[in-house]
């Protein structure tokens, strides 16, 4: 439809993960969890293990090809990549990554993860924050996500006039659907107006709710070509479109990003909707990467569902759950509420809509939106489809 | 090229307020607020500061002028330009 060589040309055949743990209390070592995470994931597709030839994830991931394969009896390592750079940002930009192997007749079976573990690799907020703020934020106390995120979230609810109701929206959606998911860390908060307002500040505007909260756990999904897919699988999660990189005015100085309180999205949600041959408003469900509230309203903003302006007519809270809702969205419960392994259990949900086995299914989803890392140095984004959309 | 004398005086780009002690160092000063300040003398180049207190003014766009801090072991041994708004004291 497009004239594009990469839509629809590879699929998503399995998809895995261990328990999301809280931070620190994993019983087993990062590279385990990591070992599980892939395994779940080819036995889902139903492929030995040892027949995945390509290995690919994002941000301050250690578990590289040449490190799982041992484990995994890996009968050849023939790709293995990293994306540099922007923390969770590189999240659906790694399916990219993995697609673009495939295609280019690299690699044949492709494992797409992320694993963390406070007691192998640290806590992640410190991974990220070395490996992406600059020397002026240390010397004037800021250290984490939600300090440099913070500066951009205010100015969008401050200046640009994004009510802070479609910021709660996004978040109660997110709680909610978490109470469906026996897997969600949140499953058991039920979060009222009153519980997210008395709740702790950390970093003004951000309550304690607004926050993603890292876990302990790993999470894989496996690609391969639209061909092999369709003898594995019965509903393959195609990928349409994706893409990851950042524009002209952004990058790695950060508080000179232009506009600050964008998500980053432009160009890369532009190039991933023009691949796809679709728009934002042929959407039936999306998985918003938040690593802090207001920054996945941004992202909404710039993938194009709402302005700044009307933001609080679209994201209200009927409207973004499943199963009646307009724009459903994060419907496993999300970053905030599923659990936090650097935005990859997104990449899964995004997929179990397609394939019809979400917690919280949107009737026959076909087009499933798929974004990462707001607010980072560099962002990414996807569209999975059903053979329909093809 | 060559040195040239500016105010100083910036305005508030946008601001937020740390609540959580993710940095030891700044632990007894909390809550403090950090401002990203745009420069208007310097083509609004955009510079990360410490807002000094009386802060509960603070807005986007509040005029804030420069106090400059020497170099600490708060500060990571740097020396930094910390602010004030403008008619605070």
């Amino acid at each position: 439809v497009t004239g594009s060589r990469f839509r629809g040309k590879v699929a998503v055949v399995g998809i895995g993960q261990t328990p999301y743990y809280k931070r620190g209390t994993a019983p087993f070592a990062e590279r385990k969890l990591c070992l599980q995470a892939i395994v779940a994931a080819a036995e889902d597709a139903g492929i030995d293990p040892r027949d995945i030839d390509g290995f690919a994830s994002y941000g301050a991931d250690v578990n590289e090809g040449t490190r799982v394969n041992y484990g995994l009896g890996t009968r050849e390592v023939r790709w293995s990549t990293m994306i540099w750079g922007g923390g969770g940002g590189g999240s659906a930009g790694a399916l990219a990554t993995a697609a673009s192997a495939i295609i280019a007749e690299q690699a044949d079976i492709v494992a797409v993860y992320r694993a963390s573990a406070e007691s192998s690799s640290g806590r992640l907020l410190d991974a990220v924050s070395a490996g992406y703020f600059g020397l002026n934020y240390l010397p004037h106390g800021m250290e984490s996500p939600a300090n440099s995120l913070a500066l951009g979230v205010n100015r969008l609810i401050e200046y640009d006039g994004v009510s802070p109701d479609a910021v709660r929206s996004l978040v109660k959606a997110s709680y909610f659907h978490a109470r469906n998911n026996p897997r969600a860390v949140g499953r058991n908060v039920e979060l009222t107006d009153d519980l997210y307002e008395s709740s702790r500040l950390i970093v003004e505007p951000f309550h304690i709710f607004d926050c993603s909260r890292e876990n302990d756990g790993a999470a894989c999904v496996i690609l391969t070509s639209a061909e092999r897919a369709r003898d594995l699988v019965e509903r393959p999660a195609y990928l349409l479109g994706c893409a990851f990189g950042c524009g002209a005015h952004w990058g790695e100085l950060d508080s000179a990003w232009d506009p600050l309180s964008s998500g980053g999205f432009k160009e890369v949600g532009a190039r991933m909707w023009s691949q796809a041959g679709y728009s934002h408003k042929e959407v039936d469900v999306a998985q918003i990467y938040i690593n802090m509230s207001g920054a996945g309203v941004a992202a909404l903003i710039d993938m194009g569902f709402c302005t700044a302006h009307n933001a609080k007519e679209v994201l209200f809270f009927e409207n973004l759950v499943a199963p009646n809702g307009g724009l459903p969205v994060n419907t496993g419960g999300g970053d905030l509420a599923e659990g936090f392994v650097h935005g990859m259990g997104n990449t899964l949900e995004a997929v179990r809509q397609i394939r019809g086995d979400s917690p919280n299914q949107v009737p026959e989803a076909k087009l499933s939106l798929l974004t990462g890392g707001p607010m980072a140095e560099l962002v990414s984004a996807a569209l999975f489809g059903s053979a329909e959309t093809l | 090229m060559r040195w040239e004398r500016v105010s100083g005086e910036g305005i508030v780009y946008s601001w937020e307020r740390t609540h959580h002690p993710f940095v030891k160092a700044f632990a007894d000063m909390l809550p403090y607020v950090n401002v990203l300040v745009e420069l208007p003398d310097a083509g609004d180049r955009r510079l990360i500061g410490i807002l000094l207190p009386p802060h509960d003014a603070v807005k986007i766009g509040a005029r804030v002028l420069p106090i400059i801090q020497p170099a600490t072991a708060r500060t990571r041994n740097l020396p930094v330009l910390w602010w004030h708004l403008a008619g605070s004291s």
